[in-house]
């Protein structure tokens, strides 16, 4: 795949959380992926573009409230270092405790090459104009001090809660596999195998959680004698 | 569009729809990643479409929130956050600028391409580097970058801004092979 194909993909995905970036979305249906999934695949351009980096900056500090933990720990066990101590550093400004597990393993010595990073990302900071970014330098990234994008940047969350099926489940039964789950099956018919291979929870994770929602009717609600179609 | 397909071409469409009913006329002037996508550029840009225009009146405002509503986009998707690069790209800029957008009622048109390299480098040594694809992606000149550099010198008068520019010009002629 071309890296520009890529590069769509993942601008696609971040639109899907609610970053207003200028491009097309795939469906949810067909490329069912999580807000955790969206974040960690668009460090791999942020490393050499820093308006996405300062995107998905204001993002996570917006919107940590509703990062699934485990769901992100799971993803990051096949991610390179460097992509995981820029998730560490970006994480590390909410200091939200949930994300200590997932920070404190994420720390890389200081590299001449700046672990591959664009020069750019650090060259401000390089001709002393601003100061290196003290929460990346912990975690071995030279980077230019960070600022927050204005809400201009940010699709308004009411429309990015009716967008994305895992980011309303997650506001209607909190934020854990069970949501994730509920938000898979409002998009297609998945089996437990599928589903634990799609968000990386286990077999059984999927297949109680499955079953209990299935027990309910879910996706469709039957409230008294009437049947109502959940419609994410 | 909605939230599912971002696309300036049809916001700004979208909204000389609404302001067709006004029955009024509106020249927008544009720069930066709006322009460029304008212009070609695909895969960087927000959404957001800054525009040089002191104030929107009302026809204009309630057609921006309706376009926002219909799409499902920010409310200050066309925003004029950038007037004051109209007071610093010096006389005659307007005569300047290109159409990028002719509709019923809205005229949308783009500074001119030295103009926004100018805008650009100076957007990339006040914000840390974020707009340097974008001038790279312009592919300037040696001479275009020389009158953008005068620009941005004019812009701060400390004694270290030119310093930091010069060092980014430096950076920006090595990256594309004008040394």
């Amino acid at each position: 795949m071309s890296s520009n194909l890529i590069r769509q993909e993942i601008l696609s995905d971040l639109i899907g959380i609610g970053i207003f970036i200028s491009g097309k979305r795939i469906p949810f249906k067909t490329n069912p992926i999580t807000p955790e999934k969206a974040l960690i695949n668009a460090v791999s351009i942020a490393k050499s573009d820093r308006l996405i980096l300062q995107l998905l900056h204001t993002w996570i500090l917006n919107h940590s409230d509703i990062i699934h933990v485990e769901s992100l720990k799971n993803l990051l066990k096949d991610t390179p270092k460097v992509d995981k101590a820029i998730i560490a550093g970006l994480l590390s400004y909410t200091k939200d405790r949930k994300f200590d597990s997932v920070i404190k393993k994420a720390k890389l010595p200081l590299d001449e090459s700046n672990h591959g990073l664009h020069k750019m990302m650090s060259f401000a900071a390089q001709i002393g104009q601003v100061d290196y970014d003290k929460n990346f330098k912990k975690f071995g990234i030279l980077l230019s001090q960070l600022s927050i994008e204005p809400s201009k940047k940010m699709i308004p969350f009411e429309h990015v809660i009716e967008l994305n099926p895992f980011i309303k489940c997650r506001y209607m039964f909190g934020v854990n596999w069970r949501a994730d789950i509920a938000a898979l099956m409002t998009l297609n018919e998945y089996n437990p195998t599928e589903v634990s291979k799609i968000l990386g929870c286990s077999y059984e994770a999927a297949h109680r959680n499955m079953k209990d929602l299935k027990r309910v009717g879910w996706p469709k609600i039957r409230w008294s004698e009437s049947v109502y179609q959940v419609s994410l | 569009m909605s939230s599912e397909n971002i696309d300036v071409r049809k916001a700004i469409s979208e909204l000389d729809g609404f302001l067709a009913k006004s029955g009024k006329q509106y020249t927008l002037y544009t720069c930066g990643g709006a322009a460029l996508i304008f212009l070609g550029y695909e895969g960087r840009g927000t959404g957001d479409v800054d525009v040089i225009m002191a104030k929107f009146d009302t026809d204009l405002t309630d057609a921006v929130v309706a376009v926002a509503n219909k799409l499902k986009i920010p409310p200050t998707w066309l925003n004029n956050q950038v007037t004051p690069l109209g007071n610093r790209l010096g006389k005659g800029w307007k005569k300047k600028c290109e159409d990028l957008f002719v509709g019923v009622a809205v005229i949308l048109k783009s500074i001119s391409r030295q103009d926004l390299i100018s805008s650009k480098l100076h957007a990339t040594v006040d914000r840390a580097s974020i707009d340097y694809h974008d001038i790279l992606w312009l592919k300037p000149t040696k001479e275009e970058i020389e009158i953008a550099r005068q620009y941005v010198l004019k812009q701060d008068q400390t004694e270290t801004y030119e310093v930091f520019v010069n060092h980014y010009v430096k950076e920006l002629l090595n990256e594309l092979k004008l040394n």
